[in-house]
Formats: structure tokens, sequence, C-alpha cells
């Protein structure tokens, strides 16, 4: 039973720090994780060999290459994610190979397969997502498993053959509680490897070493951090109550945080990534706690008659901005989380909730009924000044900022079923994203590449992942029961 | 929690009764928790009835307890809070979407929740704010505050004593109603009433 729940920790693909918790949520002191096997160390990236790292005069020669561009000579990327259309780059995955001796049993056998699966998933998973690449189900005329190894220049040919311009593999060795894995990413035209690592981790945390790969490889074809060590806050009521949990951001490793057996709503990441915000009815009545998850220590931050709940970090982490209604009215509030001091924001007869500050903290965009119906605002926090952003709509909730401050996303409902929209922050630019099903609750990636929001069919809700115009929509597997509330994380690495 | 009550009521009320003295024991027991000045005209215990009656009677006062709350003030019971409603205590409201006035049709059971509540002057009432599953969480726990004192206020101006009412929302949480549709939405959107003490 402790080795199952080990694992389900360690498959959350946490750091050192933020595992700790979760061994102290399920009764496990981190010295007794240790002794069971669990490697609690950050995975170490280590060059594999020499050739690892092309030469930057390289990367623009295959630029030129791969996407034909002309434009810019002193572009570092591989690929431009600014271009009005990024080209996607057609791409072979090759299979991963074990590296180690044949198998002594069907156990370890076993236990070889299910690692390579992991690693196989999260990593084709992984290079879907990223939107760069065409994929080409190829491997069979690349390599040929049965005969022995063939030779790089042979290997390139017979890519392009295959219509694959660049190309990726791996090894895996499996030693006890360690895994070592070992990926290149070839550029098949030009007959370079562009990206090559090994790594070693705890055998039960396959998937966080190809989020970590994946990040370092979007970074070199991009020059942009990859979101794949991000992760994902969201309600799921599986238990029969709506608790938080915490996942990887493809919602894979589910881990339960919150255990009260109460109500527990809306979910937000401190900006350092290091510490929980959500609404609970653990007191009896709707509360904001701070959860850190390092230690595990969960504060009550606001507890006031009425209610306390849609909290949000500023920019700087040191104010919430949040909704109380201590007076007649549910209205928006800052805490200076110093001081204890509360200000009131907006003093209206109607309702005031769901603030998203804007990235440098001076503006708070939010909702508010105060025109007949729900509608989004803008609060100047400086001058006090609140503008109407929408006109449209019967109902306009939830707004979320971009990180790059450019674009404002919420849900929209004329007829009961809502969808995501984007606007910019002066109201103007309105752009339906979601067409199908019930959406709701959109959060911004690190990188304001993509938006994840939760959408319901038939009474059940999942959470989904589209970039930020509407396409490349894919649906994650978070685990049984309605994920709904979903929040993105800061980059964490 | 709840299941805890509704388990532990009837083992109350077992044992009571076979040490053959319930009565007895349930007066004194009451009498003595009946020290504060407003409620020294303290109940007689009935001879039967489930054991909340006995309960209630250390929390009511004046002669018409009897009539219509008699199940008043068991503390957080659905089922006896559900039979107080029944026996014409207090009824729940509804409300139109992302609406938090006061129905006109709704105005003489609000009279009625009033009447009761001024008769049975010594319980405390909480009034639960619900929302149907539309719309976003937070947005809906709002709603629901502003039908929960919506609420609140109509009875203040019938002349209830505030203090008495206090007021939660829920939010879409716990539908009476787990449809989808306009039907089950409708009794979704509502407040209602759970008698504390």
């Amino acid at each position: 039973m402790r080795a199952a729940l080990i694992v389900s920790a360690s498959a959350a693909g946490l750091g050192y720090e933020h595992k700790t918790i979760f061994f102290l949520a399920l009764g496990i002191s981190p010295d007794a994780a240790r002794r069971v096997g669990f490697n609690l160390k950050r995975p170490r990236a280590s060059v594999g060999t020499g050739d690892c790292h092309m030469k930057t005069g390289a990367i623009i020669i295959a630029l030129f290459v791969l996407l034909g561009s002309f434009s810019d000579a002193m572009a570092k990327e591989y690929i431009d994610l600014s271009a009005p259309t990024v080209k996607r780059i057609p791409l072979a995955i090759g299979d991963l190979t074990y590296m180690g001796a044949q198998p002594r049993d069907t156990k370890e056998a076993a236990a070889i397969s299910e690692v390579k699966n992991e690693l196989s998933n999260a990593l084709s998973g992984d290079l879907a997502f990223s939107n760069l690449f065409n994929i080409i189900d190829s491997r069979a005329f690349i390599e040929d498993p049965s005969a022995g190894g063939i030779s790089e220049t042979e290997m390139f040919k017979r890519a392009r053959a295959g219509g694959a311009d660049t190309y990726v593999k791996g090894g895996f060795l499996l030693d006890r509680e360690k895994l070592t894995v070992e990926l290149r990413f070839f550029d098949c035209v030009e007959g370079k490897q562009i990206l090559g690592k090994r790594y070693t981790v705890s055998s039960g945390n396959p998937r966080r070493l190809i989020h970590y790969f994946s990040d370092q490889l979007y970074e070199e074809l991009t020059g942009k951090k990859g979101v794949f060590t991000t992760k994902l806050l969201f309600v799921s009521n599986r238990t029969g109550n709506k608790e938080i949990y915490l996942s990887d951001y493809d919602g894979r490793g589910a881990v339960q945080i919150t255990r009260n057996g109460s109500i527990n709503l809306s979910p937000q990441w401190s900006p350092d990534g290091k510490k929980v915000l959500y609404a609970s009815y653990k007191k009896g009545w709707p509360c904001l706690f701070i959860l850190d998850l390092r230690t595990g220590r969960d504060t009550a931050v606001s507890d006031k008659k009425g209610i306390n709940i849609g909290g949000r970090f500023s920019p700087d982490g040191g104010r919430l901005a949040l909704t109380l209604s201590t007076k007649k009215s549910p209205g928006l509030f800052l805490l200076d989380l110093n001081t204890g001091v509360y200000r009131q924001l907006t003093d209206n007869y109607g309702i005031a909730v769901s603030p998203a500050w804007s990235p440098d903290g001076q503006r708070l965009a939010y909702v508010s009924d105060s025109a007949g119906n729900p509608h989004i605002f803008m609060l100047d926090l400086a001058t006090g000044e609140t503008k109407r952003l929408t006109y449209d709509g019967r109902y306009n909730s939830s707004p979320a900022w971009s990180p790059d401050g450019k674009t404002i996303a919420f849900s929209r409902s004329d007829n009961g079923l809502f969808n995501i929209w984007t606007m910019k922050p002066d109201g103007s630019g309105l752009t339906q994203l979601t067409f199908e099903r019930d959406n709701r609750s959109p959060s911004w990636s690190p990188d304001s590449r993509y938006i994840v929001f939760s959408s319901e069919s038939h009474g059940v809700a999942s959470l989904y992942i589209m970039l930020s115009d509407g396409t490349g929509l894919t649906k994650l597997d978070t685990g049984r029961g309605s994920s709904t509330s979903p929040a993105w994380s800061p980059f964490l690495q | 929690m709840k299941r805890i009550i509704v388990l532990f009521l009837p083992i109350a009320l077992s044992l009571m009764l076979a040490v053959g003295c319930a009565n007895k024991l349930l007066k004194e027991n009451v009498t003595s928790q009946t020290a504060t000045p407003a409620e020294k005209k303290s109940e007689t215990v009935p001879e039967e009835g489930p054991v909340g009656e006995s309960v209630t009677q250390r929390n009511l006062s004046g002669s018409e307890v009897k009539e219509r709350g008699k199940y008043a003030s068991v503390p957080g019971d659905e089922g006896l809070t559900r039979k107080a409603e029944k026996e014409g205590s207090l009824y729940a409201v509804h409300f139109d979407f992302d609406k938090y006035n006061i129905r006109d049709q709704d105005r003489s059971v609000l009279a009625e929740d009033a009447s009761w509540l001024r008769k049975n002057s010594v319980v405390k009432v909480r009034i639960e704010g619900y929302c149907d599953e539309r719309g976003e969480a937070e947005y809906n726990v709002a709603l629901g505050d502003k039908r929960a004192r919506s609420v609140k206020k109509y009875l203040e101006d019938l002349g209830v004593d505030g203090s008495r009412l206090t007021t939660i929302s829920y939010g879409f949480e716990n539908p009476v109603d787990k449809g989808h549709g306009e039907a089950a939405w409708a009794r979704n959107r509502r407040a209602e009433f759970k008698i504390l003490k």
C-alpha cells in the first residue's frame, strides 16, 4: 500500500520540495520515502556526448532549409512562433530502445515494458502538444529493430525518403530504482543532431523526465521556454465532494492536495508557484486559504462573515484581490498579506467577483452585474476608475488576463451554454474560440500560447487545452469524475 | 455529519426508552439547560414522539410552539427540518435565472415564514442561497449570497429580528434536482431554511 502511494506521488513529477507535502499528506515522511527507494532528487540533466549542442551557425542554416525563410538572417530560433503561420516540421518519432541486458525474468520484462510505454506516451504527447510538428508514423522505414543498428547517414536518408525532415530517437536503461534515458533530436536535412541529452531520475518518474526534455527541445527550437514541466490545479469531485488536485500540464499524474471532505473551489497559484490559494467551506462557510506546497501548511487568509471567494494573488504576491460580502453585497476588496488590512474597491448594490490582475498589477478585470446582467469591467487601481468592456452576451464571466498582457480570455453565454472568447484589454478584438459543449473557466499557460478550460457535456466536465487562437484542441486525461476550474501554473523551472 | 446524526438519534432514543424514565430525565435536562432569563418558561416534554421534540423544547417559548414549531430546533437534521416545512413552518422560495429579487408569488410564502418565525421567537434560522448549474462557481456563490440576503431583508421588513437570521451561499452546489433542463434549474434556484436551534 505504501509503495503504491509513493508511486502515485512520484507520478506527479514534482521537485524535491514540492514532493515533501505529498509524502506528508499521505502520512509518509520524506525519510521513509527514501527508505523504500524513492529517489527525492531533481532529474540531472547531463550532456550525453560531445556532439549534443549544435552551433548557432548551423541552427541558422537549418532554419533556412526547414522553413524556407529568407527574411531574417539574424534569427536565432529554429521555429519563429511570431510568424503569422507557424509551419509544422515533419517529424518521425523513433522507437525507444532498451539499452540494458536481457531481462532476467518476466517481472523485470514487464517493468521495462511499462516504463517504455510511459516514456513513449509522454514523448509523443508532448511533441504533438507543442504544435510544432507534423508527426509521421514512420518507425518501420527508419529502423528495423531486428537488424542491429544502422548508420546515421542511412537513418537520415530513410527519414527523408519517408517525408520526415526531423527525427527523434532514444534509449533507456532501468537499474533498480534508477531510470536513465538518452534522447536525441536530429535534423535529417542537414544531417545533424540538434539536441542530445542523457537524464537520470527515479524509476517511478518517467513522464517528468520526458517533460524536462521537451522543455529543452522546445527552447532549442523556438528560443522560448516550454510549458511541459508546468502544472495544473483543478477541482474534481471524484471522491464524492469537490477537492483540489495538482497534475502535470497534460492532466496526468493528478494528486489530491485538499482532503477536508467539504466543498473546495477555484484554486489559484501564487506567482512563485509555491502556494495554492483556494476557497473552501471547511469552516462552515466560504473562506479563503493558502496551502504551502513545500511545507503542507494550510492557513486561513480571509474568513470574514459572509462570503470570502474569488481570491487572486497580485503579480508581486503581496496582495490578494477577493470578493467579500461583509457589507450588504458581494464586492471586491484588496487584502494586504503583510498587514492583513482590507481595502474596499467596489461599492455597488450588485455583485462584483472574479478579479483578474493585469500582469503589471495596475488594473483588475472583473465581473459585475451592475449593468443588469453579468459583464466584464476594468478597474484602474490607481484612479479607481471603472470601464465596461463587454456589451454583448447574456452572461460574461471569469476573465483571465494572458501573462503577456495582450489578451483577456473569458466565458460568455447567450442561451445557457457557455463558450470561451478572447478580447483585447480595451474590449476590442472579440473572438469566439469554442463552439461545442459548455465551456468555462479559461486559464492561460505561462507563455500565453495556450488556454486550459473546463468543458462539460451530459453533466460531466473535462479539462481541455487549446492554442490561444482556438486551434489544437486537446482533451486532457485527468482521471475519474468531473474536472473543473483549472489554473495553469507559472513557469516552475 | 448528517448521517451521524440520523444514526445517532434512534440509538439515543432507544437507550433512553430502555432505562424507562426518558421523560423524567429529559424534563430535568431541559430545565437545567434553560437558565437564561428569556427561556424560563420551558415547555413540558411531550409524552411521546420523536426524541427531536424533547430537544426542541429548551429553545422555544410561547404556548403556540406546540402547534407549528415543535420540530423546529433540532440541530441540522434535514429530515426533521423538512417535516417542519411540511407542517407549515418554513417554506423555500425560488428565483428567476440570474436574479435575486423576491418574486411576487413568493411574497405570501415569506409572510407565512415570517409569521412562524415571530411565533417561534427563540429559533435561529440559517437562510441558504442556491443557484442552478449554469455559469461560473464564483459568480454563483455571490448570486446565492444575494438571494439569501434578499430573503433575510424581506423577513426583517416583516418584523423578524435579524439577529436570529444568518445567511450562507452554496452557489450551484447541492442541487435538489440533479437534472439539466429548465425544470431542474428552476427548482435549484432557491433560498431554503435550516433551523439551527
